[in-house]
């Protein structure tokens, strides 16, 4: 049976938690977001080996939390993950994509509450609960216009490696 | 100095079936920096948990990949099985992972198969693909389906396979090794595949644990993580378990310790067939997951490690469930990976790791 370690934290001690488990030499595993009424419920996992820990925090909508990919460079494709479907943003991403890491034709879809989500319905751009033949939404993501969604880099801390 | 180039590599390749694009700064024909992006089928399928009720929702999971489609429905099972505290029939834990190593037999025959073609060998990528029917044989005549099985669910299996018939695909196993050490030889020994696949895509044992890789792809560079080794479910009967490592960190790597996983996946089913257990194959499950219950759970897919979380409500819809697949651990050291490689090189280097876009972006 898997370990089912789960830690309850507040979002301000997360990045001293995500450093503690850095230091030690603990794999990262994953980010996830889950939608609460009173926000977003975020969970991160760490790994060595057989044990298994999971922080669990709440943020508000709209809140905006440290990176980690600093520590862990594939967080990044997590952090952008939570940004697009739940609307929670991370600061100083390894790589940041703007919101447009996933081609989604309503923001933050997994979590309607949102800002994003708001006001992308107080602009009147759509009906949501028809999401799935709105490809051509304008307010969707352009994914074609590779100009304008080339991600950035962060000083590249992969390249350090 | 020479002059840097950005050129876009996919999201539609001819060695790569499935979208997934890097913008590759090239300098004389070196790439210097590769920035990945996926995104272009987000299916959403963790959002349909608030349609399906946990028990028919299995079927979604098999559908996230055609490859991993059977360990799909087992991590959600195992998923839920932890959350409802459901103890599974140790018959069925042993079918469980019978169907799971062929899978693995299956999925890297298949990768095997693409490599050969993506170096030019036709041959061998017809004899891989050749040999794998035989595994796609034994789900049908198991289970009725090649690629979804649907032979598991919460609680068990859904399908029993009679003594003499596991007996039956051990045969037809041994029957293929014999073939399958003639191709093992092409790869491992033959000259003109390793100097195709040394020293292409390096990643040091530092770096694939600083990078958090997982798979075949940490084990290539020496890490020796499997979650098959913590003894979970019915790999909790296997007298011993050590995962493949290879210390080389480049391509020719990743394809040792999937051809040897091969054999290992040959040598794990036939020790559980020996032991198998005659008895129920199903545990009733019934009720709802409790109210803010939350568990998380691991298997070790072809590809590497898979998480999942799954979150009850109280009803029979799960709050929210999740899977982190092995090949989102893995963007961040394939971009690394990429870094100095030749241009020529970049498709059969991302092919060694054996992305899955299908999975990742569920």
């Amino acid at each position: 049976m898997n370990p089912q370690v789960f830690k309850d934290i507040e979002p301000a001690q997360m990045r001293a938690e995500v450093e503690s488990y850095h230091s030690r030499g603990w794999r990262f595993v994953q980010i996830c977001g889950s939608t609460l009424p009173e926000g977003v419920e975020l969970l991160y996992s760490f790994s060595d080996g057989e044990p298994l820990e999971n922080l669990r925090m709440v943020v508000d909508n709209g809140s905006e939390l440290p990176s980690i990919s600093d520590l862990y460079l594939n967080a990044f494709f997590f952090e952008n993950e939570t940004h697009d479907l739940f609307g929670v943003s991370f600061k100083g991403i390894a790589i940041d994509f703007g919101g447009e890491f996933y081609t989604v034709s309503v923001p933050t879809p997994m979590n309607p509450a949102s800002a994003q989500a708001a006001d992308f319905l107080a602009a009147g751009a759509g009906d949501t609960s028809d999401v799935a033949g709105s490809g051509d939404n304008e307010a969707a993501p352009d994914a074609a216009g590779a100009a304008d969604t080339t991600p950035t880099t962060n000083d590249n801390p992969g390249g350090e490696l | 100095m020479g002059k840097r180039t950005v050129i876009p590599f996919g999201p539609q390749h001819p060695v790569l079936p499935e979208p997934v694009h890097f913008d590759l700064v090239i300098e004389d024909e070196k790439v210097v920096e590769a920035i990945p992006q996926v995104g272009f089928i987000h299916r959403g399928l963790e959002k349909l948990v608030e349609k399906r009720d946990y028990q028919s929702f299995v079927y979604i999971t098999e559908r996230i990949c055609g490859i991993c489609s059977f360990g799909h429905s087992l991590g959600y099972s195992q998923t839920i099985e932890a959350l409802m505290e459901v103890e599974v029939p140790p018959r069925a834990e042993y079918l469980r992972v019978i169907w799971h190593e062929l899978s693995r037999v299956h999925s890297h025959l298949l990768w095997m198969g693409l490599l050969a073609d993506a170096f030019g060998f036709e041959n061998l990528f017809m004899q891989c693909w050749r040999l794998r029917e035989r595994v796609l044989d034994i789900f049908e005549q198991t289970t009725g389906g090649r690629v979804i099985l649907s032979a598991c669910n919460v609680g068990g299996v859904n399908q029993d396979i009679a003594n003499e018939d596991l007996r039956g695909i051990v045969q037809v196993l041994d029957g293929m090794r014999g073939e399958y050490d003639q191709l093992l030889k092409t790869f491992l020994r033959d000259r003109s595949v390793a100097n195709r696949l040394s020293g292409v895509g390096y990643l040091s044992e530092q770096q694939a644990k600083e990078l958090c890789v997982v798979g075949p792809f940490a084990r290539a560079s020496g890490l020796a993580e499997d979650v098959r080794n913590f003894g979970y479910g019915g790999y909790g009967a296997l007298a011993a378990f050590e995962p493949v490592v290879s210390t080389s960190g480049d391509g020719y790597g990743r394809c040792e310790v999937r051809a040897l996983e091969v054999l290992q996946a040959f040598d794990i089913v036939k020790e559980l067939v020996d032991k198998i257990p005659d008895g129920p194959i199903d545990a009733k499950v019934k009720g709802a997951p409790e109210a803010a219950s939350a568990a998380v759970s691991r298997l070790e897919q072809p590809r590497g490690e898979c998480f999942y979380y799954s979150k009850g409500n109280g009803t029979k819809f799960l709050e929210r469930f999740r899977i982190r697949t092995p090949t989102s651990q893995n963007i961040a050291g394939m971009t690394i990976t990429l870094q100095g490689c030749d241009l020529a090189d970049v498709p059969l280097n991302i092919l060694t790791i054996d992305p899955c876009i299908s999975c990742t972006e569920r």
